[in-house]
């Protein structure tokens, strides 16, 4: 089977999609810490919904791309020695879904 | 504030790439489409849209980040989360507007807090949007649907989601920035 046909790359990708989309939403819906930027006083800290000021983005995504690399990473390793074509599909549908109810998640929290 | 003195050039900056970020990831997607009918002579060229996609989204929210302390204590909290502001300055303009003898500007409501949170809307869809953008440079380089027709889904998905993404922050990201810039207040 040549490198073409051994879809782990792709399966890697998805996996660490959907980890980013979920570790990313996760701050919003627990009361796990975040790291937070006060614009006013020029510093970031650790701490729990602390008011409309203090920005959370820059924790949400920090969440989101270590989730999406320890889960891209641990994916290429383990899916180098198995990987087929159902894996690749339910893996397909996952990122894809992931980046759909994530995104939702966000839409309907501040819809206008 | 971070960068509130380079504000207007970031602004700037953060548009320019942002228009290079839908042209390529446009072209990207709409490249995909001969895929579907088994073609892939202009795969070479499709990458390169998508690893120039990944770069100017990449560098879209790196330039977004820096302006956004600025806008969320100058636009978001002084203006549009402050009915106040905006009722004061439809006030001035009213007066502007009798000076000049011209049409008094359109009045809407004074609570603008609808425009912060459809920015918000966009800031997470971008965020999404810019982690599909790298599995799909990742996709481009190691894992192409002209070798593995299987991937062929997840590749045109990807396409459609940052193509997606980057279309709506570039729209809503116009429709933010137009409060105050043209006309009245709403």
């Amino acid at each position: 089977m040549s490198a073409a046909r051994r879809p782990h790359a792709a399966i890697a990708a998805c996996t660490g999609l959907i980890a980013f989309c979920l570790a990313y939403a996760l701050p919003s819906f627990t009361q796990l810490p975040n790291l937070y930027y006060d614009p006013l006083a020029r510093r970031l800290f650790v701490g729990l919904h602390p008011g409309p000021l203090p920005m959370g983005y820059l924790g949400q995504v920090l969440y989101g791309v270590v989730a999406a690399l320890v889960a891209g990473c641990v994916t290429w390793a383990v899916a180098r020695r198995a990987s087929s074509s159902a894996a690749l599909r339910l893996a397909t549908a996952w990122a894809l879904t992931a980046v759909a109810l994530v995104g939702a998640f966000f839409t309907w929290n501040n819809w206008p | 504030m971070l960068l509130e003195h380079h504000a207007r050039a970031l602004l700037l900056l953060h548009g320019l790439v942002a228009a290079v970020l839908v042209g390529a990831s446009t072209h990207q997607l709409l490249w995909c489409r001969h895929y579907l009918r088994g073609r892939f002579d202009r795969a070479r060229a499709e990458r390169r849209f998508a690893a120039v996609a990944s770069a100017a989204f990449v560098a879209t929210f790196f330039l977004g980040n820096l302006l956004y302390p600025t806008y969320k204590v100058r636009v978001r909290a002084e203006y549009f989360d402050a009915p106040s502001a905006v009722v004061a300055e439809g006030a001035l303009r009213d007066s502007e507007a009798a000076h000049h003898h011209a049409p008094l500007p359109r009045a809407e409501a004074a609570d603008l807090s609808w425009v912060g949170r459809l920015f918000d809307v966009k800031e997470h869809w971008v965020a999404l949007g810019c982690a599909a953008s790298l599995a799909l440079l990742l996709l481009s380089r190691r894992a192409h649907p002209e070798g593995d027709r299987r991937l062929l889904a997840l590749y045109l998905g990807l396409s459609f989601v940052v193509a997606g993404t980057a279309w709506t922050g570039a729209v809503i990201g116009l429709v933010t920035a137009s409060f105050r810039a043209v006309g009245g207040v709403s």
